[in-house]
């Protein structure tokens, strides 16, 4: 595994945020971690190089493991060497991530990892073609601003990828940009994952960019995974009332004026969290059970768990299906 | 239950975010308003009351704080110079900012040539020395309470213009005003109800450092003879006539020369104290 | 029936060449969602601020009910503005968050002198449940407000005023998926209740495919394609139209 994240519990003012959360990454597996705002995904990425705001909160517990090695006890210095080399980030927003004062290339070449070579050049000159920016190759006075939000995120990702790191993690990559764009985004970002080999954990509110890039999907929930598994499973299959609830409001053509079958109510907040499952207060399926004590992920099927103590039987009595 | 804890860890958290210069400043201005709004009260004799006997006696048990050169109570004259004080103070601040937030408004929203004409005269408005403005226009003028409230209003109102423009100017993109647009609301009712209310933090900052500053022009023309006239007490003028005995009298100086530097210091402590909050947060 | 028509609709910043809105032209039929689809600075946000004059378009016609809004007087408009409503994209800037629930509906009906002062409150807790909210928000302020929540009461605002017809400016695209579906829902069903005319405008040809009737596409200023929403869906025409469609189906 490149990545294993065991019973991470982070707190923050609020209240836990991160209450126990297991996750692995293979080598070239692309996990995508699929939650609505404020379900603590943001959170979990930030916290395998505790990049957590020490005056937001703190990881309470737990153990973040790559390839083997525990970062949350790594002293500074060797935890700076793992940032941005070992685990490097794209977010949402890449005008906000890159330095409006310097050229494009002045920042790449403030990332490469022999800094000073004489063939620094002819390298940016590859890395910009890598991410589909051969426009701008070879050229040394572009300001970030003269480049539209899908260049600056290639750009972004050209940072990232630098390195060679070990873990990619990329928080709502493409969020900010239009469809279109998007959809370059996620082919470049797939490409790239096939061709070097990439691990990497996606991270996105959108069930769509979801199941087109990832291998195996986590669905979050008030600070828990409640589902994990195998993509394809989960899109034939889903086991958990939230997430056909999820797909189930993804609008569409063959939705035509429909009424969607929406989840009512709203996500708790971790200063009131309810008792027993935290989804029960919103969920159609519950019963006097959910409210006392919350579930265990029970395994569905190889590698398809679920953390609904009715999935088994919703599944088998036709209650919840896949779309 | 559970709200009211909440809420009391959201005071807690206030009190935490307050620094502790600010703080002095704030209880140097609330001090001082005290000391004025309940002047009567405190005074222990009448500040005009004249006792030849004792003449420029130092500070005593009956004395706090000495007498004049006519036999006047220093620590009554203060106490009812800070109503003079905070009074100009307040009033031409207050004067200050109705035509800063009118003009500035005005440039805002309305934009176009009517901010062209309004951000010109605020740039005219600025290059004069406006201290060598108000002697000048004091000296046309008979020199008054209202006259020196009124000059120092009408020549400090430049930057909460300024302010009140830039902040509406962007707020004035924001979709809530074309909300209000849209259920037809009058450029008055979104300009009075919903511009300015939201666009006040920064002036608020601006006009406690603003009081200061009125203060010590107030204290500056009383010193010079043209501000608040004699008999009426004002730091100012207190100083003006302690400057002459200085020699034989050092509480005449000391004592309104401390009171003038603690409160214009109490107001700018806690301007910059509101300014860093806003700023934070 | 015709409910509105634009004729050749032009809107160019004064900081910029190329026009926002490139003189364009269409008509909204009573009763219907006329989606309107298109990138991020395609003009179509600015067609609508334009159509509700909350900003001025240089030149066009917009005729509603045989006046055009662009020439009456501001008496009229005033009126005018009763029957043609908009809800704003983002939730967290389109209430004034100073003012409370109570404060920022009943504020409708004072520009409009609707009910007596008693009235009023009665009123406003009945048009918070029509958004499936109620009387416990009238007290509050936005900020305390979740997304999906603030987003009912920019709704709420907009059918105060009891509107034949409302612009719909990617009311869902800032919310989660699942609150997404809930406001989708409450759209329709009021659409259907108050037999409203929608003009819907979004980037995501999904959301336009699940509610409207019939679809304009829009790029960079221009309409480039229009059509009954199965057409557009199953037969587009034009090259950029098709982009749209591979690009939002590959995510689905």
């Amino acid at each position: 595994m490149v990545l294993e994240i065991k019973g991470l519990r982070v707190r923050y003012g609020v209240g836990e945020v991160v209450r126990g959360l297991d996750l692995e990454i293979a080598k070239g597996e692309c996990v995508g971690l699929v939650g609505e705002s404020g379900c603590g995904k943001t959170t979990v990425g930030l916290s395998i190089t505790r990049l957590i705001p020490e005056r937001k909160g703190t990881i309470s517990s737990g153990r973040i493991l790559l390839e083997g090695q525990d970062l949350l006890t790594l002293d500074h210095e060797s935890l700076r060497k793992v940032r941005g080399k070992k685990v490097s980030y794209v977010f949402q927003e890449p005008s906000s991530s890159l330095n409006p004062v310097f050229t494009i290339y002045e920042q790449l070449k403030e990332a490469l990892p022999g800094r000073g070579a004489t063939d620094d050049d002819a390298v940016i000159s590859d890395l910009l073609k890598s991410v589909g920016l051969a426009k701008i190759a070879g050229k040394k006075n572009i300001y970030p601003h003269e480049l539209s939000g899908g260049m600056q995120q290639r750009v972004m990702i050209a940072m990232a990828i630098v390195p060679r790191p070990d873990l990619l993690v990329l928080d709502e990559p493409t969020t900010a940009l239009d469809v279109t764009v998007q959809n370059q985004i996620l082919d470049l970002i797939m490409e790239l994952k096939n061709k070097i080999g990439l691990s990497v954990l996606f991270i996105s509110h959108d069930l769509r960019t979801i199941f087109r890039l990832a291998d195996r999907v986590a669905v979050m929930y008030a600070g828990r995974i409640i589902e994990e598994g195998p993509r394809k499973r989960i899109v034939a299959q889903p086991g958990h009332p939230y997430t056909v609830g999820l797909i189930d409001s993804i609008p569409s053509f063959e939705h035509r004026k429909k009424r969607f079958d929406a989840i009512e109510g709203r996500a708790p907040l971790f200063s009131d969290l309810p008792q027993g499952c935290k989804f029960h207060p919103r969920c159609k399926f519950k019963i006097d059970k959910c409210v006392h004590a919350e579930p265990e992920l029970e395994e569905l099927s190889d590698g398809h768990v679920s953390r609904c103590i009715r999935a088994k039987g919703l599944i088998a009595n036709g209650a919840i299906k896949g779309s | 239950m559970k709200r009211n804890r909440n809420n009391m860890r959201y005071s807690l958290k206030i009190w935490n975010g307050v620094n502790k210069l600010m703080l002095f400043g704030a209880l140097v201005v609330i001090f001082f308003a005290m000391v004025a709004l309940f002047a009567p009260l405190i005074a222990p004799y009448d500040p005009g009351r004249i006792d030849i006997e004792n003449i420029l006696t130092g500070p005593s048990p009956s004395h706090l704080l000495g007498t004049d050169s006519l036999g006047r109570d220093l620590f009554s004259r203060m106490v009812y110079g800070a109503r003079i004080s905070l009074m100009v103070g307040l009033i031409a601040v207050g004067i200050a900012a109705v035509i800063g937030i009118f003009l500035g408004a005005m440039a805002g929203y309305y934009g176009k040539w009517v901010d062209v004409l309004i951000m010109r005269f605020v740039d005219i408005m600025l290059c004069f020395p406006t201290f060598f403005l108000i002697l000048a226009v004091i000296a046309l003028l008979e020199p008054s309470i209202v006259n020196i409230m009124i000059i120092i209003g009408v020549t400090s109102w430049m930057g909460v213009a300024r302010l009140i423009r830039a902040e509406i100017l962007s707020l004035k993109e924001r979709d809530f005003i074309y909300a209000e647009k849209a259920i037809g609301a009058s450029d008055f009712r979104i300009i009075v109800r919903h511009l300015i209310p939201n666009a006040m933090a920064p002036v608020l900052v601006n006009i406690t450092l603003g009081i200061a500053a009125a203060i010590l022009v107030e204290s500056s023309l009383s010193f010079l003879g043209i501000g608040v006239q004699p008999p009426t007490p004002s730091w100012g003028n207190i100083l003006t006539e302690g400057k002459s005995v200085m020699g034989a009298a050092w509480w005449m100086v000391v004592f309104p020369g401390v009171a003038i530097f603690i409160t214009v210091l109490g107001y700018n402590l806690l301007g910059e104290g509101i300014r860093e909050k806003l700023t934070r947060s | 029936m015709e409910l509105l028509k634009v004729v050749n609709l032009k809107k160019v910043f004064p900081k910029t060449k190329e026009p926002a809105v490139n003189g364009v032209d269409f008509s909204i039929l009573k009763g219907e969602v006329l989606g309107l689809v298109g990138e991020s600075g395609c003009g179509k946000s600015t067609l609508a601020k334009c159509m509700l004059r909350l900003i001025n378009a240089q030149e066009g016609n917009i005729l509603y009910k045989d006046r055009d809004l662009l020439k009456i007087l501001p008496k009229d408009m005033h009126r005018m503005r009763k029957d043609l409503q908009i809800i704003f994209q983002d939730p967290y800037t389109s209430l004034d968050p100073r003012m409370r629930i109570g404060d920022i509906l009943e504020e409708v009906f004072i520009i409009h002198h609707s009910f007596l002062r008693g009235r009023r409150k009665v009123k406003v807790i009945e048009i918070l449940e029509m958004v499936g909210l109620g009387e416990t928000y009238l007290k509050r302020l936005p900020s305390e407000l979740s997304g999906g929540e603030r987003q009912r009461v920019g709704i709420a605002r907009s059918l105060a005023t009891d509107p034949e017809f409302i612009i719909c400016d990617e009311p869902i695209s800032s919310l989660d998926i699942s609150v997404q579906a809930q406001i989708l829902n409450l759209l329709m069903d009021l659409q259907k209740r108050k037999n409203l005319t929608y003009l819907f405008i979004s980037h995501d040809l999904g959301v336009i495919a699940s509610i409207c009737d019939r679809v304009i596409v829009m790029q960079a200023g221009n309409f480039v394609e229009r059509g009954l929403c199965e057409d557009i869906f199953r037969k587009p025409k034009h090259d950029y139209t098709k982009n749209l469609l591979k690009s939002s189906s590959l995510l689905s």
